[in-house]
């Protein structure tokens, strides 16, 4: 058998269908005007640009979302070129996947070539542009260090100088109730959540509910309560002296909201609960002795001020207030003078062309009717190519291994290192993003080769007319470094007398299939 | 640290990715063996790096001892079809690929799999081609002293 197509089929699977934070499909381009970088199609990114030759820069739209901790970015080449034409090598580094200042952002990436020829002085690899209309880059990034299970993807705070504590503009104590900054001097073994001492303050209290720590009402909280909206209102808390803590929604007589009870764990509902001025609270542990406290509330068409109080005697740290529109109390945004409102890409997502949003032509181009979230992947599977045998010729086998939305692949009679693959239901377009990964078995039989062949560059190949990355599928093909002038080239993906396998990895995002009949 | 920051728990993955990391280099003498040595696990959930299990790596690229870099699941994958995508990531002259690796020797299994860089030029010392080469070539070498070279691996 020299060719064959796939024994394999699925279109289950749906409890695991990856979901990842951003992607894209990046046109790269040679300068910022004649030959444009172009983002094609993507989800979670608000801006793409060349930085220099071969280097260009991503922004995410949601960037508040991978501060907190590390994410992964995949990325993979897309080709226009027949491997003959190919010739110099290319595949691209992201720099990025750590929390440092600056990288929170977006990231950075870049297309390198190889410079040949290579002798036995050595050589480096430099990022170069590539000719345009060659080259797309796929990319997804996993933002793994954040709760994006849980929390919806709005992020935003309406509070403005959010920590700005004791001062005339936000937060100010009454009556009883006292309020100051601390530092180290005061807590030398108390940082806040995020690791820092500053911005904490010390609250107290000297006789219950007869004063309170309130936010001084700006027109912007007021106008947003003006709505009927649920809006969370939350603090992380700490408590010194004391066991429970009291948010509420005041003024005008009606003060509404709920109390913690950060010992036990209860929430309790407070003050004036009737018609849209009703409260539920919550409690999360975030650990180091603090608690984020959380106050859900309906806005009415009253003025009101948030507020927070301490029973008699009672003490407490307080760190990171924030006002957000919505029923969740998302990753705390630290405000300046002007308000936050973070993540625009949900709204993007939920309500395409609306307000606004989603019409940002080639910086986002949308089709979502029948998505259910553009963030989720439209085909995923692996592609197994089994061992050929000695007298098997360039030719290879292949089958799919848990696929969904993959109607089979196919082995290449006129490219035996490419394999195409198919969906079960069809894109609307050719510019969705594919992320391959590798997997092989190494061979050893042969010192002088078996080594770089296990080596691949996958790319997914459009080939040279543009007619092989479609609506109903696409192509993988493997470059694989050769000895003799090392240089990469379409090579057959297993070896004639090793009898090795390997395995090719994909995800699909985009094309807007997922959900249509 | 090795593995200095497995948080398995609530908010460190998302609920479609099995396992997931982040390690990064860091400057190590250059006589340095094994590869994880100069790992340093920077995030990641349901994975570490277990010293005990490793294997040799050449820094030059020797064929006999390719080496690779193990991965074991604190969790156990119910099956070897899981999906694993290695990416890495790096600036300058420093280029790599990288990919899961499944045979006799380092095989993928429901606890642990291996993955391997393939990298092409060293800069500085030794000399970026190993003894015999005409022709740089990718290879498993150890990849020592850059900070800023780093591999993240995502598992679905």
């Amino acid at each position: 058998m020299q060719n064959s197509t796939t024994t394999t089929n699925s279109d289950s699977l749906t409890t695991s269908i990856p979901v990842c934070d951003s992607w894209g499909n990046i046109l790269v381009g040679t300068s910022n005007t004649g030959q444009p970088t172009v983002l094609k199609d993507g989800s979670g990114v608000v801006n793409v640009s060349r930085t220099s030759a071969g280097v260009y820069g991503v922004s995410f739209s949601n960037p508040s979302q991978y501060g907190s901790g590390g994410y992964i970015m995949l990325f993979t080449p897309e080709i226009t070129s027949t491997p003959a034409i190919i010739g110099s090598d290319r595949w691209m580094s992201g720099v990025g996947g750590a929390t440092a200042p600056g990288r929170t952002a977006g990231f950075v990436f870049s297309t390198y070539a190889q410079q040949t020829p290579i002798g036995a002085s050595g050589g480096t690899f430099a990022a170069a542009d590539f000719t345009y209309n060659t080259l797309n880059v796929n990319f997804a990034a996993f933002n793994l260090g954040y709760d994006r299970d849980i929390h919806s993807h709005q992020v935003a705070n309406l509070f403005i100088h959010s920590d700005k504590w004791n001062t005339n503009d936000t937060w100010l104590a009454a009556n009883d109730h006292t309020i100051r900054v601390v530092g180290s001097a005061d807590y030398p073994d108390i940082l806040s959540p995020e690791g820092s001492i500053s911005e904490i303050a010390e609250i107290s209290s000297v006789s219950p509910y007869s004063g309170y720590i309130y936010y001084n009402p700006t027109q912007t909280i007021r106008d947003r309560l003006a709505l009927t909206k649920n809006y969370a209102f939350s603090v992380y808390v700490q408590l010194i002296q004391g066991s429970t803590f009291t948010m509420t929604i005041g003024g005008v007589g009606n003060n509404f909201g709920c109390s913690f009870n950060l010992d036990t764990g209860s929430v309790t509902q407070t003050g004036v609960v009737s018609g849209s001025k009703d409260a539920s609270g919550q409690i999360q542990n975030r650990g180091n002795g603090w608690y984020r406290c959380t106050v859900v509330v309906r806005g009415g068409e009253q003025v009101y001020t948030p507020l927070m109080f301490l029973p008699n005697g009672a003490k407490a740290l307080v760190w990171g207030p924030q006002f957000e529109e919505g029923s969740q109390s998302t990753r705390y945004t630290k405000t300046g003078s002007t308000i936050v409102i973070g993540d625009q890409d949900a709204r993007k997502t939920l309500t395409p062309g609306s307000a606004g949003y989603g019409l940002t032509g080639s910086t986002y181009s949308s089709h979502m009717p029948n998505l259910l979230s553009k963030k989720t992947a439209t085909a995923y599977g692996t592609i197994v190519v089994v061992p050929k045998k000695n007298n098997q010729g360039e030719y290879i086998d292949c089958y799919l291994e848990n696929a969904f939305n993959v109607s089979g692949v196919s082995a290449m009679l006129d490219s035996p290192y490419s394999v195409q693959v198919n969906f079960l239901k069809h894109m609307k377009d050719s510019d969705y993003c594919v992320i391959l990964g590798g997997e092989y078995e190494p061979i050893y039989a042969d010192p002088d080769y078996s080594d770089i062949r296990e080596y691949s560059i996958l790319a997914v190949d459009r080939g040279s007319s543009n007619n092989l990355k479609t609506t109903s599928g696409f192509r993988v093909s493997a470059f694989k470094q050769r000895v003799t002038d090392n240089n990469f080239v379409g090579t057959s993906y297993s070896s004639t007398t090793a009898g090795v396998y390997e395995k090719i990895h994909f995800m699909v995002f985009g094309g807007s299939t997922y959900g249509s009949p | 640290m090795l593995n200095s920051a497995i948080r398995s728990g609530l908010f460190k993955h998302n609920a479609y990715v099995k396992a997931w990391c982040l390690v990064t280099n860091h400057s190590s003498p250059s006589t340095e063996q094994y590869p994880y040595s100069n790992r340093n696990f920077v995030d990641g959930h349901n994975l570490y790096i277990d010293s005990a299990t490793q294997s040799y790596l050449s820094t030059t690229g020797s064929l006999a001892t390719a080496g690779g870099l193990k991965f074991s699941f604190v969790n156990p994958m119910q099956d070897t079809n899981y999906k694993v995508f290695v990416q890495a990531y790096f600036g300058g002259s420093l280029v790599s690929l990288s990919h899961c690796i499944n045979s006799l020797q380092y095989p993928k299994t429901t606890t642990s799999f291996w993955i391997r860089e393939g990298v092409f030029s060293v800069p500085g010392t030794p000399a970026p081609l190993e003894t015999g080469r005409t022709h740089n070539q990718i290879a498993a070498r150890r990849v020592w002293g850059n900070a800023t070279h780093s591999i993240g691996i995502l598992v679905i």
